[in-house]
């Protein structure tokens, strides 16, 4: 999914030189709209069903998790909205940021 | 263990690697690398060039000498460290230990000196292979790179290709010796998991960047490399080398990757997170012959 948004910031040299990214055939908008439902989607689920399963099976560190994924899924949707799509510098610290949520869930993955 | 013991060389190489990793690291504060920011002052930059004296009165000039920056290039390994694409590695760094532990049985085996062994040969060669194939993405892109990413080694100038080229190519030999057993004299640190996943993301890599298929001129071929690596490879394969080596089980690829919940699940996750990884967030050509610049908007003054 994000190998969609890394194209977003990108659009103006691929235009130049006639690159047919995503993000240039169906606007930077969209793409990143799209990119980032899909990730907050993937985290609410997640995080959902790490607590429905830790519940029943009493692991409380799966439950944490759980909450923590829950949270993120929260938390990128929150900050996206805030993120102008056209804007370069915002749409890449907002990659960046979401680089940060991948590092975590490779910490996370073990409690799970 | 015994075997890391018993080959002195070996270990040395392994430290040496080590302290320069964290050498180039302690230069440049985290953040600014994560960012992906560029600590140093491009020289070319018009705001920084110093006017002619004559055309500054006294005040001016002060200010103008206090604003003067000393400007180096970056020492070699801070530029081939930029040449990684850091953020791609800590995402491989991270990886292997976490697997380690999703595969581990217990807390308690986790923390053998087997478990670290197995960390460690499996984290050498995926970083390596890692650079070799950012390296090889930027090396392919370089006119593109200029325009999206001027702060890149090749594109801000730091790094010839030649030498890009070299580096790269000493990563992928170095990084694949480690998919052979005996090489290292470390048979017990081998296995099918670790060998599948240093050549089969070395050449979805090649396939991404070089000519006959250079995949990323393709959005949905681009995307499948990126989720096929992220997730399957990596996950499955990292997966099964912890549990042969660190754990002692019989782990055929196949059947873990179908069977086993933990694992596939992981594989799922990531993939669909899909990250634009270790593929810096550089764009594909497609007819590229030349760099078609457009000409120059016309300063105001002149326009009419």
């Amino acid at each position: 999914m994000i190998a969609l948004m890394k194209d977003v910031p990108d659009v103006e040299g691929d235009k130049m030189s006639f690159i047919r990214t995503m993000a240039v055939r169906l606007g930077q908008r969209k793409i990143f709209s799209i990119s980032h439902q899909i990730l907050s989607l993937l985290m609410l689920s997640v995080g959902g069903s790490c607590l429905v399963s830790g519940f029943f099976d009493k692991a409380f560190l799966r439950c944490a998790a759980g909450v923590a994924a829950c949270w993120s899924g929260i938390e990128i949707d929150k900050n996206a909205r805030q993120v102008d799509p056209g804007s370069k510098d915002e749409v890449f610290s907002f990659y960046m940021a979401m680089w940060k949520v991948f590092y975590l869930s490779y910490v996370a993955l073990p409690f799970v | 263990m015994s075997s890391i013991i018993s080959n002195p060389f070996t270990a040395l190489v392994f430290l040496s690697l080590l302290v320069a990793t964290t050498r180039s690291l302690s230069s440049v504060p985290a953040t600014a690398i994560l960012r992906g920011q560029r600590p140093f002052v491009n020289v070319k930059s018009p705001l920084l060039r110093v006017p002619s004296t004559s055309q500054l009165s006294a005040t001016e000039m002060n200010t103008a000498q206090e604003n003067v920056v000393v400007v180096e290039n970056p020492s070699f390994p801070l530029t081939v460290w930029r040449f990684s694409r850091p953020h791609t590695l800590i995402g491989s760094f991270l990886a292997i230990p976490s697997l380690h532990a999703l595969a581990s049985p217990s807390w308690r085996a986790l923390l053998t000196k087997q478990t670290a062994a197995s960390i460690v040969f499996a984290t050498i060669p995926s970083l390596l292979i890692n650079i070799y194939i950012t390296g090889l993405n930027q090396v392919t892109d370089v006119e593109i790179d200029r325009v999206n990413k001027p702060y890149l080694p090749i594109a801000a100038g730091y790094l010839s290709i030649s030498r890009a080229v070299c580096i790269i190519t000493a990563c992928l030999a170095l990084g694949l010796s480690f998919s052979l057993p005996q090489l290292w004299g470390f048979t017990g640190l081998n296995s099918d998991g670790l060998a599948m996943t240093l050549l089969a993301s070395a050449a979805l890599g090649t396939a991404y960047s070089l000519p006959p298929f250079r995949l990323k001129r393709f959005p949905f071929m681009a995307a499948f490399c990126i989720t096929a690596v992220r997730g399957a490879i990596v996950n499955v394969g990292f997966y099964c080398h912890a549990m042969s080596v660190a754990y002692g089980k019989k782990a055929s690829l196949l059947t873990t990757a179908l069977t086993d919940s933990k694992c596939a699940l992981s594989s799922l996750f990531f993939g669909i997170f899909g990250i634009g990884e270790y593929l810096p967030p550089s764009p594909r050509l497609t007819h590229f012959t030349h760099f078609p610049h457009p000409p120059p908007p016309l300063p105001p003054l002149y326009s009419q």
